[in-house]
């Protein structure tokens, strides 16, 4: 979790009312969320006690939080806090953080041509869980669910179904990302503190700043039913992922498609001594996703279904997988409260007990279904599953919501996570279950 | 008034005398609709608009949209009300209709069918997002008639008829029923593939708007929900020539 100073974020957010005047127009919208968190730690006992809680104990949780998403227009552009959170929870003792997730300066150049600096994502992808071939924005965790790179996009629509975007990321050139496959957690954490048996091989670094910069190039092509977008992204001797993706509307069945192929590959991996090192440039790691989603709506509400299948060539086999699950455990030592509230607010933690919301992190092979549903102005409900296919350990995540009142939710929320024992990627969470209730007022 | 009423006596004893595939003014079908539609909307415009659906005469929900669209690049709609739906934004462009949800903390659009109805409304996504005919339907003109019209009572009007192009389009055939003379269009009903009555929209509320008499009210039954209606008022718009075609795009679409 990368969170920014409150003190600087404040100066930001008062910068908005004092060039509010000559803004075209003005948007503030977002929700404040209270609710009770019940974490369930894990009946397996080597689980449960390396986060200092007794086997199945429950610890109840409050947390809080405040998203604000606040745009100003210009004729020539926007400056927009696109997405912040403020955010506390008991287990850190109710201290209010912030997480600046994007902000930026967007100017028209020209009629075509729109550039924007600062934090921000861009959109890549067709499909509906999996992206497989970006690599240019931050990975999905829980916490850091829409956080941004910073850098700086150029879009050009040379042509009305025709758009280019050019990018380059900074934070790459002075962060030290260290990468797993897929792993969405160590994007903002010290991999040195977060997975302290990696360190050994992590590549020392003397290279200069400038070549830890990410390129992207990504172009999408509006062809009628079908939309198809190809792109690629490069990094000097970490990253080289060319893609293709596509989205087609088959008689009101979405179809969604993407393969790309890493050239550099800098995951680590265990290898032969017993350590991790990378394959780096030369082996080509393909990927691939498939699916397919269906909307339906009646006179009272809607439905809708989506499926999907990832095919992740940078992903751990079993035996790979259960490795690091044995050595990232074993770097845990038991602990009381504090090493609870360390791990359950830590990124790794968040990322682990909400499995049901993370991307897939470690294996080669995945499924994902949600479905969703609602009435209209009564309640929406949803429940996402996201299997590992390689070990069957799952995530699901479910919410219901009632909605008849103006601006104001009712929501209780679970998620839950198994695996058929604790070597697995799913069933290797201390705390696999979460049950959460509370309200969200909408402003 | 009287321009128009000898228009349409013109129209009429046009159709008499053998020329039932032109309009008033010796016009192509083409060229009506395209009169037609910019009755309603410029080709490229910036619009606020308040979207309310009943159910059995009761308010079930109420929306409040802005909606920016460029003939041939694209539309983009961004939902304004109610709280819980605000900064939801959609783009329309060539048969794709995608969706972002800021709100719902996801980080990518997601791609909906253009059919499928829009917000729960009785009105399609593609109704509002892509909200021109000519680009959409093969048109031919088919005869007169007297329509009963809320606002403007008995009017003597055009009858077109149009054919869909293609599956994504949301109707397969549309009739449309145009004012001679200012070309209005007042009425129009959708036909499913079956060929059944789908839905029928009346254009109320005329009145200067953006350079021209236009209708700001547009009011949508569906016959197979026969108790709901949607029913859009237009509080603003303004002609845009130059929306910029980067706003078209999914990169803009999820800033």
């Amino acid at each position: 979790m990368k969170t920014f100073s409150r003190a600087c974020l404040g100066a930001l957010l008062l910068l908005f009312p004092a060039s509010a005047a000559p803004a075209q127009s003005q948007m503030l919208f977002g929700s404040l969320e209270l609710f009770c968190q019940d974490f369930v730690a894990s009946s397996d006992p080597s689980l449960s006690s390396s986060i200092g809680l007794g086997a199945g104990s429950p610890l109840l949780v409050g947390q809080g939080q405040l998203d604000l998403h606040e745009t100003l227009s210009f004729q020539q552009g926007m400056l927009s806090v696109a997405d912040t959170a403020f955010w506390w929870q008991g287990t850190d003792g109710g201290a209010l953080q912030n997480d600046l997730r994007q902000a930026y300066v967007s100017v028209t150049a020209a009629p075509a041509l729109t550039i924007v600096i600062g934090k921000q994502r861009l959109s890549w992808g067709t499909g509906y869980a999996f992206f497989p071939g970006d690599k240019l924005n931050p990975p999905v965790n829980p916490q850091n669910r829409s956080e941004g790179f910073t850098g700086l996009s150029a879009t050009l629509a040379p042509s009305s179904s025709v758009s280019i975007s050019a990018s380059v990321r900074v934070d790459t050139a002075f962060a030290g990302i260290t990468q797993l496959p897929g792993l969405p957690y160590p994007t903002s954490t010290d991999p040195a503190s977060a997975f302290p048996f990696l360190s050994a091989g992590i590549p020392a670094s003397s290279s200069p700043p400038w070549l830890g910069l990410r390129y992207a190039l990504y172009c999408e092509a509006f062809l009628g039913d079908l939309d198809l977008h190809a792109g690629a992204t490069w990094e000097w001797q970490r990253v080289l992922r060319p893609t293709v993706d596509f989205s087609l509307d088959l008689l009101g069945f979405i179809l969604d498609g993407a393969v790309a192929v890493e050239l550099a590959n800098s995951d680590l991996y265990p290898d032969a001594s017993g350590g991790y090192s990378s394959p780096g440039f030369g082996t080509p790691f393909p990927l691939a996703t498939i699916g397919i989603q269906r909307t339906e709506s009646t006179d009272t509400g809607s439905v809708a279904a989506t499926l999907e299948y990832l095919y992740d060539g940078t992903g751990y086999d079993a035996s790979q997988e259960s490795k690091f699950l044995n050595d990232f455990f074993s770097t845990l030592t038991p602990g009381g409260p504090a090493a609870t509230a360390a791990f359950l607010s830590s990124a790794v933690g968040s990322a682990w007990f909400s499995s049901g919301e993370v991307i897939p992190a470690l294996g080669r092979h995945y499924g994902a279904l949600t479905l969703s549903g609602s009435v209209t102005g009564v309640f929406s409900a949803s429940a996402d599953l996201v299997v590992n296919l390689q070990d069957l350990s799952l995530a699901l995540q479910a919410e219901v919501r009632l909605i008849r009142l103006e601006g104001i939710d009712i929501f209780t929320r679970a998620a839950w996570a198994w695996g058929p024992d604790n070597q697995t990627e799913f069933g290797s969470s201390p705390v696999p279950l979460a049950v959460s209730a509370g309200a969200a007022v909408h402003f | 008034m009287s321009r128009i009423t000898t228009a349409g006596a013109f129209f009429a004893l046009s159709l008499c005398l053998g020329a039932p595939f032109l309009g008033a003014q010796g016009v192509t079908p083409e060229e009506v609709i395209r009169q037609a539609e910019q009755s309603v909307y410029p080709d490229a415009f910036l619009m606020h608009a308040s979207l309310q659906t009943l159910e059995s005469r009761h308010v079930v929900s109420t929306m409040v949209m802005s909606v920016s669209y460029k003939r041939g690049v694209g539309s983009r709609i961004e939902l304004l009300e109610p709280p819980r739906s605000r900064g939801i934004r959609f783009l329309q462009k060539e048969d794709a209709l995608w969706l972002f949800n800021p709100q719902a903390g996801s980080d990518e659009a997601i791609r909906l069918s253009p059919r499928a109805a829009f917000q729960g409304s009785v009105f399609s996504n593609r109704d509002v997002g892509d909200p021109q005919f000519s680009l959409q339907y093969d048109m031919r003109i088919t005869g007169t008639e007297s329509l009963d019209h809320p606002q403007l009572g008995k009017v003597d009007v055009m009858l077109l008829e149009g054919t869909a192009r293609s599956q994504t389009v949301a109707y397969s055939r549309v009739k449309l029923w145009v004012r001679p003379g200012d070309y209005l269009l007042l009425q129009a009903e959708y036909y499913a593939k079956s060929g059944l009555l789908f839905k029928r929209a009346v254009f109320s509320g005329i009145r200067e708007l953006a350079g021209r008499e236009r209708p700001t009210t547009i009011s949508m039954v569906s016959f197979d929900q026969p108790a709901r209606e949607s029913i859009m008022t237009i509080t603003s718009l303004s002609e845009k020539p130059d929306l910029p075609d980067s706003l078209f795009t999914l990169a803009a679409l999820t800033r």
